[in-house]
């Protein structure tokens, strides 16, 4: 297996740059309201992404995104600085979208569908150059436990060993997972028959 | 490089980038259509804008954050915390016996003695372990608390049994409502108190969090009944004394579940 480049040249954006998270994190503890508007800014986004579901409406997702953020407000207290904030940050939001699903469960068996309320599914206003919806979709077939992996690796670009803390798992999980995912999303690329 | 290697390549941050691949990957994504397809999903995926979300929210998110900011004071480090719950424990511990008495240790032999001290000791210092980290999201955990648990439970239960000898000498019954009534008694106050602890932490699993009150709070009871009662038999400590413990650990997760299904702990 050939050796990883540096990892410096290859890390995504700074939205998520982990060192400068940190520090927004320390900064955002003393109560700074600049540092809470910049992490805002640059999470909203890939929280959104692993929040959201095909099988809800777009503002079922944005109060999910909220209550993701009162969640991680209430919590700041518990992040140590100096820990990786992005294991810290998708504990929380993985929890919040278990939550909204079971919340989301009990409110559909009670209440109309919500394509009646003309409430569109998230992506419907999506202007995407690919199928964003066909790849949502892909992603969301998966057991919920192998699409948070792939979420956390691939979009976020977290290490296999943050991936284990935000899940609560070890590192030999996470990989078995993730090919698991990988396995699932080959077949599911397949064409079909004829 | 195979199909499995390349997968963990997938996940690698090299990959993330959209850089260039290394020659081997490139070769087997060549020869490799399954593979190739999974690839350019993936990289897709990347390189496809998240959803926005709308005008307007991110605004009404930082509103509300910045309207209740205040400076906050990080947990401390987990040695502390551990430190911290198994200090409560031996507080707990010795404030209790104080009251009832030590009247089994006269009567234990030595290597039993030391047994079940080892045996609590080190349910003690794991459940501390397990606690401290379920108070900080993210944390990293060898072993689930579930499995913790059930571990621990399954461990006490067939240690004591091992160290005592397996007997029935009657009033199976009659002896054992005693020590499970005082068990629990002592069980009480000291989930209130561990609880305090750790809902200073970020607990996102109450259930769990629960259960683990439960178990460290059996704990205190357990060792205090093995000090205390004079009944030195297997049945009786595995039935009535460990039958604290888990009644605690099941207390403490209804406790939690509860707790999960109020409104405030989903805000």
């Amino acid at each position: 297996m050939p050796e990883e480049p540096p990892t410096e040249d290859l890390l995504p954006d700074d939205g998520l740059n982990e060192p400068a998270l940190g520090e927004m994190m320390v900064r955002y503890q003393h109560a700074d309201p600049a540092a809470a508007e910049d992490l805002v800014r640059r999470l909203s986004p890939v929280l959104l992404r692993f929040l959201a579901s095909p099988n809800y409406s777009q503002s079922y997702c944005e109060d999910l995104l909220q209550q993701c953020w009162l969640r991680i407000h209430k919590a700041r207290h518990s992040y140590r600085p100096g820990a990786p904030v992005l294991p810290w940050i998708y504990a929380i939001a993985r929890h919040t979208r278990l939550d909204g699903y079971r919340r989301h469960r009990r409110i559909q068996s009670r209440e109309i569908s919500i394509e009646e309320h003309g409430d569109l599914p998230i992506w419907d206003n999506q202007a995407a150059a690919i199928s964003g919806q066909d790849l949502f979709r892909l992603l969301d077939a998966l057991p919920e436990s192998q699409r948070e992996v792939v979420l956390m690796l691939k979009v976020s670009g977290m290490s296999l060993e943050e991936v284990a803390r935000a899940t609560a798992s070890t590192v030999g999980a996470v990989k078995q997972k993730a090919h698991r995912a990988y396995e699932a999303l080959r077949r599911m690329l397949r064409p079909g028959p004829g | 490089m195979n199909c499995k290697q390349m997968d963990e390549l997938a996940g690698s941050r090299f990959a993330h980038s959209g850089g260039a691949l290394p020659e081997p990957a490139q070769h087997h994504l060549r020869g490799c259509k399954r593979c190739r397809d999974l690839y350019e999903f993936l990289n897709q995926e990347l390189l496809s804008p998240p959803p926005e979300p709308l005008r307007g929210l991110e605004e009404r998110i930082r509103a509300r954050l910045v309207d209740s900011l205040e400076p906050v004071s990080p947990l401390p480090s987990s040695r502390v915390l551990v430190g911290a719950f198994m200090g409560v424990f031996s507080l707990l511990l010795l404030l209790v016996l104080g009251i009832m008495g030590v009247r089994a240790l006269h009567v234990m032999k030595q290597s039993q003695a030391v047994g079940v001290g080892a045996l609590i000791g080190a349910a003690v210092l794991l459940a501390s372990v397990s606690l401290s980290r379920q108070m900080v999201p993210g944390s990293y955990q060898k072993m689930s608390p579930k499995t913790l648990i059930v571990l621990l439970l399954v461990l006490l239960t067939s240690g004591l049994v091992l160290l005592f000898p397996w007997e029935n000498t009657g009033m199976f019954v009659k002896h054992g409502v005693p020590c499970l009534s005082r068990g629990l008694m002592v069980t009480v106050p000291a989930a209130a108190l561990f609880w305090l602890m750790v809902r200073r932490g970020a607990v996102l699993a109450p259930e769990w969090a629960g259960a683990s009150t439960g178990l460290l709070s059996g704990l205190v009871a357990l060792a205090v009944l093995q000090l205390n009662c004079m009944v030195l038999e297997s049945p009786h400590i595995a039935f009535w004394h460990v039958g604290v413990v888990i009644a605690s650990t099941a207390a403490g997760f209804l406790f939690g579940r509860i707790l999960r299904s109020r409104a405030s702990w989903n805000s």
